[in-house]
C-alpha cells in the first residue's frame, strides 16, 4: 500500500514538470482571420509526433517531450503546410498565418 | 373728430400689452433660473474635476514619496555590496525590478549581480543566476504584454548552427509593421551568439519610406541583447516619437527566439522625455509637419 501510495506521489510530481517542458502555443490565421475549432495540428520531434487541434479562439498548444526543433503541420483540407518549430525549457509562442499561393498553403511565423 | 373705429390689430395690441410684459418677466425669471442651474451646475462639475485631481496628486505624492525612500534604501545595499549576501541582494534587485521596471535601467545591477554569482557559484547557489534570469523574463514579459497590445510585434528564431555557418551575419527574415500612419521595414541580422552568457550581437536596420516620394530613410544600430535589456527602457528611438525594441523570448541549447515590438514613443519608459521638435511637430499637425520636413530635404 506504502508502495502504491509512493509512486501515485511521484506520479502526480511528475505531471506538472513534463508538461512544462517544450510547449508550443500560439494561434492560426488564414487570410486575416482564426482558423475554426478543431483543425488539427500536429507537432513531430524527431521520432515522436504530438497530435493536437486549435480551439474556439483558433489556439494551439501542444508538448514536446525535450528541446529542440519540431516541425508543426496543419491540416487544411488535404494540404498539410508545415513550418519549423523550435521548444525550449519555457513556453514558446508561435503564431502563425496561412498564405494560399498558387492554390497552395504556406505556413509563415509571424 | 370722430374717433378712429378700431380694428382687430387695435383689440389685440389692447390685450396683448400685459401678456407681452407678463411674458417678457417670464423670459426674464426663466432665463435667471437656468442659467443659475446651469451655472451650479458647471461649478459642481468643477468642484468634482478639481477634488479628483486634488485626490490623485496627493496620492501620486504619497506614492513618490514611498517609492522614493524605498528606493533610497534598496540602492544603498548595491553602492555597499560587501554589506549584503548574494540572496539578500537578489531580493532587493528583484523588489527594484518589479517596482521601477518603468523608470530605471537596471541592466547594469542586473549585469554585476550576474557576474557575482558566477564567480561565487557553489551547488548551493548555482540556482540563484536561474532565480535572477526568472526575474528579468517577468519584467520582460510584462512590458511586452503592455507594447505589444499599443503597437506591433514579430518574432523570429535564430538557429545557431546557421549563424555558425554565415561568417557574414545570418539575415532574418524582414518584417514589415505599421504603427499610426507609418510603416516601417525591419531587417534584423544576427552577427554573434554567445551561447554561455546568451547573449545575440544584433545589427538592426529600419527602413522607413518617405512621404509622397520613393525614396526610404535607413537607420541602423548594431547592439547586444541578452534577458537583461527591458524593451520600455532599452529601445531604438525612430522618427515621429516611435520606437523599436529587440528582446529575447527564448534562448536554448541550439536556437533562440526573438521578438522585435515597434511601439509609440509615450509608452517608453517615464525617464525619457519626447524631444521639443517633435512635440512642436506633433501640435502643428501632421501633414503641416510633413510640408516642414520635405522643404527643409
Amino acid at each position: 500500500m506504502k508502495k502504491h501510495v509512493l509512486a501515485m506521489l511521484l506520479a502526480i510530481a511528475a505531471i506538472p514538470t513534463a508538461a512544462a517542458a517544450g510547449e508550443i502555443y500560439g494561434t492560426i490565421k488564414d487570410q486575416g482571420k482564426l482558423v475554426k475549432e478543431g483543425v488539427p495540428v500536429t507537432m513531430a520531434c524527431g521520432a515522436t509526433s504530438v497530435p493536437g487541434a486549435t480551439d474556439k479562439n483558433g489556439a494551439y498548444r501542444l508538448f514536446a517531450s525535450a528541446e529542440g526543433k519540431c516541425t508543426l503541420t496543419v491540416k487544411m483540407g488535404s494540404e498539410s503546410p508545415a513550418a519549423v518549430v523550435h521548444s525550449y525549457a519555457e513556453s514558446a509562442r508561435y503564431n502563425f498565418h496561412l498564405e494560399k499561393k498558387d492554390g497552395k498553403y504556406t505556413l509563415k511565423a509571424e | 373728430m370722430t374717433e378712429k373705429q378700431k380694428d382687430g390689430w387695435d383689440k389685440a395690441a389692447i390685450v396683448l400689452h400685459p401678456v407681452g410684459g407678463l411674458l417678457a418677466a417670464l423670459a426674464v425669471a426663466g432665463l435667471g433660473f437656468f442659467g443659475s442651474q446651469f451655472l451650479e451646475k458647471r461649478q459642481s462639475e468643477e468642484t468634482r474635476a478639481r477634488f479628483f485631481s486634488e485626490l490623485i496628486s496627493k496620492r501620486e505624492e504619497a506614492d513618490s514619496a514611498l517609492r522614493k525612500d524605498m528606493f533610497m534604501s534598496i540602492i544603498q545595499s548595491f553602492l555597499r555590496p560587501e554589506s549584503a549576501s548574494i540572496d539578500d541582494r537578489i531580493v532587493k534587485l528583484e523588489l527594484l525590478a518589479y517596482n521601477f521596471h518603468e523608470s530605471l535601467n537596471l541592466k547594469p545591477l542586473f549585469v554585476q549581480l550576474a557576474g557575482d554569482i558566477a564567480k561565487s557559484a557553489t551547488p548551493a547557489t548555482r540556482g540563484n543566476g536561474d532565480r535572477l534570469e526568472k526575474v528579468a523574463r517577468e519584467v520582460v514579459r510584462k512590458e511586452m504584454v503592455v507594447l505589444e497590445g499599443v503597437g506591433a510585434s514579430f518574432g523570429r528564431t535564430i538557429d545557431f548552427d546557421d549563424v555558425a555557418q554565415s561568417p557574414g551575419g545570418l539575415a532574418l527574415d524582414s518584417g514589415k509593421l505599421t504603427l499610426g500612419r507609418i510603416s516601417r521595414e525591419f531587417s534584423i541580422v544576427v552577427e554573434k551568439i554567445e551561447v554561455p552568457t546568451k547573449q545575440i550581437q544584433i545589427r538592426l536596420e529600419v527602413k522607413t519610406p518617405r512621404e509622397g516620394s520613393h525614396e526610404v530613410d535607413t537607420d541602423d544600430a548594431e547592439f547586444w541583447v541578452d534577458f537583461f535589456d527591458f524593451p520600455m527602457i532599452d529601445h531604438t528611438r525612430l522618427s515621429h516619437d516611435q520606437r523599436c525594441a529587440v528582446v529575447i523570448k527564448n534562448f536554448g541549447k541550439s536556437s533562440a527566439k526573438i521578438g522585435l515590438v515597434f511601439f509609440p514613443g509615450s509608452y517608453a519608459s517615464l525617464k525619457e522625455k519626447p524631444y521639443i521638435q517633435e512635440m512642436i511637430r506633433d501640435l502643428l499637425g501632421a501633414k503641416q509637419a510633413s510640408d516642414l520636413e520635405n522643404a527643409r530635404r
